[in-house]
């Protein structure tokens, strides 16, 4: 009663929280734009990058501004999610197809413009932080015309500030100038694609909040831009965000994550996520409240019988995934939400939770109340991030933990397991859970304490790898965990299709059952057929680490 | 006495054999070709490189993922059995199936069809999510007529189709690595 009264406080005080942070309702009348694929440095990008700064400016004070992407951008819910604004939030939007057009209606939110130098990629984010700054648009020079057409004034210009100089001297100089006037809640690490093609759909959001981007590398070897991006870290408050993603080619999702983890701090990606400086001035329409499908009670009991059972985990972020896909709904699977959507994104998670079939299951994730590494976030930073985490478990009506530590995996491969004590830590730190499941490529986590299992994933399931090869590696684990019952986790990357998936399971050999993920875990409460193991320190690590 | 004797005369006899296996065609490197085989999991690229000496036959795997390059190798002997320890499976890496830290692999070899396969047996020790198992692997190398190509079909007590494995061989000169 306590708890459900917490919760409901909670929620209360979340929606209010919105409520202040915009000031007044969502306006009724905004503005829509439609993008293309084209974010070629030496085509597409320039104009988006203007327009994105632009909707970051538009939409700092009320939601004017949304963009919507083809359906085979990584983020496939823009276009679903503007039919959510117009359906459920009755918002009219009116279309603007240029540029120009949007410049014409929005050029009162900018106080002028910055060139960046688009042979120098580290520009962009300089410029897109004095766009945060300052109030202006970033542009290239050949869109300088247009913005000086429509009355802006030039606030600063990158060309030749930079050239000949490395990141490392680049970002050095940034953080000099403007450091200290800029957010330091949130950081944008605006990596992600670069080079000829660079993708900064977030940037909207860096600009609206006055985020410092950069795209630093966590590579050790790497040293001159791992001493920034520590010293940026380090100057941000408890608690902070990284927004973003990190830089591909420079260092590794592993390093970066386990970086940010050390600090205490949570990562929110990705770096072309859309739209969040519109989407978070919504809240949840009037008198909706998240109703999980749960298939078993929290105090349930369950026995398993001697069979195979298989639960189908998508952890990718549900916005990413097979979820606007056909297929879906004819599999138990369990969808890991991303948890900090419920602030800058409540929306988004309204209509998948709208959306959802009766064999869409929802869990928390990833790790804690944003994505990060649990073997190495600070002892005293743990259990505060965790009660954040279990209070938007408890909003979001999710039962199931999902965990994640990849700080010594090689991507999908290789050793993705908890400490003994990281696994206590979860234990305590969650007493109202079903379970908890860890992984992401596959892992050996195993325990079972107070009727609650955690399990880690038996397989991966490589969008990739053919179907048929699917099923004899599904078939020969079936084989190898022999006694029965055999609880076989599958984690399904993002962009595998469930039709494949139902095919798969057909042709299985033996007494298979899928089941959704709450049922499994009770199940396998029910008789402990799998072997304890932790992450032993003599197991092998891809990453050494970093030295403090 | 007679033993010594017994022993020096099945060496005269097998000398012209391990000489041939020495001059084999086998020896060199072989590049995997992806397309025409079983897919790899979690491997991007596959050498094997094979050196035959006597009966002892060094089977080298340099395998990569990524920017991760990892070379293990398995020697076998075509006269007696072997225990291995860290013995090298060219896995399937999204599957839970682990080396156990302290294991050996017991592995006969021999040669097949006027030494134009080579014959494995391994039972293989892993540790799967509900403790020990093994998988006992059946693998032959078949070499081609022209020596330009190797199959490997390889047969696990736990699958019921084959994997197939084809390898291109690379010159003598090319030092490319996968």
């Amino acid at each position: 009663m306590v708890r459900s009264l917490y919760l409901s406080l909670f929620c209360l005080l979340s929606v209010g929280s919105f409520l202040c942070s915009v000031g007044a309702t969502p306006a009724k009348e905004a503005w829509v734009m439609h993008f293309d694929l084209d974010w070629k440095v030496a085509s597409g990008l320039p104009e988006k990058a203007m327009l994105i700064s632009l909707q970051g400016l538009a939409n700092r004070d009320e939601a004017q501004l949304y963009i919507v992407h083809p359906p085979d951008f990584q983020w496939e819910i823009t276009e679903p999610l503007y039919d959510f604004y117009k359906r459920k939030h009755g918002v009219s939007y009116t279309e603007l197809s240029t540029a120009d057009e949007a410049l014409d209606q929005f050029k009162s939110s900018t106080k002028g413009y910055v060139v960046w130098d688009k042979t120098i990629g580290a520009t962009l984010n300089v410029a897109f932080t004095i766009a945060g700054l300052e109030d202006a648009v970033v542009v290239s020079e050949e869109l300088i015309p247009l913005v000086e057409k429509h009355g802006l004034q030039k606030i600063d210009d990158l060309r030749g500030r930079y050239t000949g100089q490395s990141d490392a001297e680049i970002y050095g100089d940034a953080i000099d100038r403007y450091w200290a006037q800029c957010n330091r809640d949130k950081i944008m690490l605006m990596g992600g694609h670069r080079g000829r093609t660079m993708m900064p759909g977030m940037a909207d959001w860096g600009v609206r909040e006055r985020m410092f981007f950069h795209d630093l590398s966590a590579d050790p070897e790497e040293a001159d831009e791992l001493i920034l991006n520590r010293r940026l870290l380090t100057d941000l408050n408890t608690g902070a965000i990284i927004f973003g993603w990190h830089p591909y080619g420079k260092d590794t999702e592993e390093q970066s994550t386990m970086l940010l983890s050390m600090y205490g701090l949570k990562m929110e990606g990705l770096h072309n996520l859309p739209n969040l400086s519109y989407n978070c001035q919504f809240g949840f329409t009037p008198g909706f409240k998240f109703t999980n499908n749960h298939h078993v009670a929290l105090d349930a009991k369950l026995v398993a019988e001697e069979k195979v059972y298989i639960a189908f985990v998508q952890s990718d972020s549900i916005g990413i995934g097979v979820w606007t896909k056909p297929g879906r709904g004819k599999l138990p699977f369990a969808w890991q939400v991303t948890m900090n959507w419920t602030a800058f994104s409540p929306a988004a998670l309204e209509y998948f939770h709208e959306s959802a079939t009766p064999n869409d299951y929802f869990i928390g994730g990833l790790s804690g109340p944003g994505y990060m590494y649990p073997n190495n976030i600070p002892a005293d930073r743990f259990p505060v991030l965790m009660r954040e985490a279990e209070k938007l478990m408890g909003v979001l009506d999710e039962h199931v933990m999902e965990i994640m530590d990849n700080s010594v995996a090689d991507g999908n491969v290789g050793n993705a397991d908890l400490f003994e004590e990281t696994v206590d830590a979860y234990y305590k730190a969650f007493p109202n859970v079903i379970g908890f499941i860890n992984g992401y490529g596959p892992a050996r986590t195993r325990d079972l304490r107070d009727g609650r299992p955690m399990l880690s994933y038996d397989y991966y399931i490589d969008p990739k790898r053919p179907r048929d090869a699917v099923r004899d590696d599904l078939n020969e684990l079936i084989a190898l965990n022999s006694k029965r019952p055999y609880f076989l986790l599958v984690h399904v990357r993002e962009s595998n299709d469930v039709n494949s998936l139902v095919e798969i399971v057909d042709n299985l050999e033996g007494p298979v059952e899928v089941v959704a993920l709450d049922q499994f875990l009770k199940l396998a409460a029910s008789n402990k057929t799998y072997k304890t193991r932790f992450r032993q320190a003599d197991d092998p690590e891809h990453f050494k680490g970093y030295e403090f | 006495m007679k033993l010594l004797r017994l022993k020096l005369l099945l060496g005269i006899l097998l000398l012209p054999l391990a000489a041939l296996a020495t001059d084999s065609d086998f020896n060199g490197r072989w590049r995997l070709d992806a397309e025409q085989s079983s897919a790899l999991d979690g491997w991007s690229t596959m050498d094997l490189c094979i050196e035959i000496n006597g009966s002892e036959v060094t089977l080298q795997h340099d395998m990569r993922w990524r920017s991760t390059r990892v070379t293990e190798t398995n020697v076998v002997n075509t006269r007696e059995s072997v225990n291995l320890s860290n013995y090298f499976r060219v896995e399937q890496r999204h599957m839970a199936v682990y080396s156990p830290k302290k294991s050996v692999t017991p592995v006969t070899a021999g040669w097949l069809d006027n030494e134009r396969t080579l014959r494995l047996e391994a039972l293989v020790p892993v540790e799967v999510s509900q403790g020990d198992a093994t998988i006992r692997i059946y693998s032959e190398y078949r070499l081609e007529e022209g020596g330009k190509k190797l199959t490997l079909i390889e047969l696990h007590s736990t699958r019921n189709r084959p994997l197939i494995y084809i390898f291109r061989k690379l010159s003598a000169d090319d030092t490319s690595r996968p």
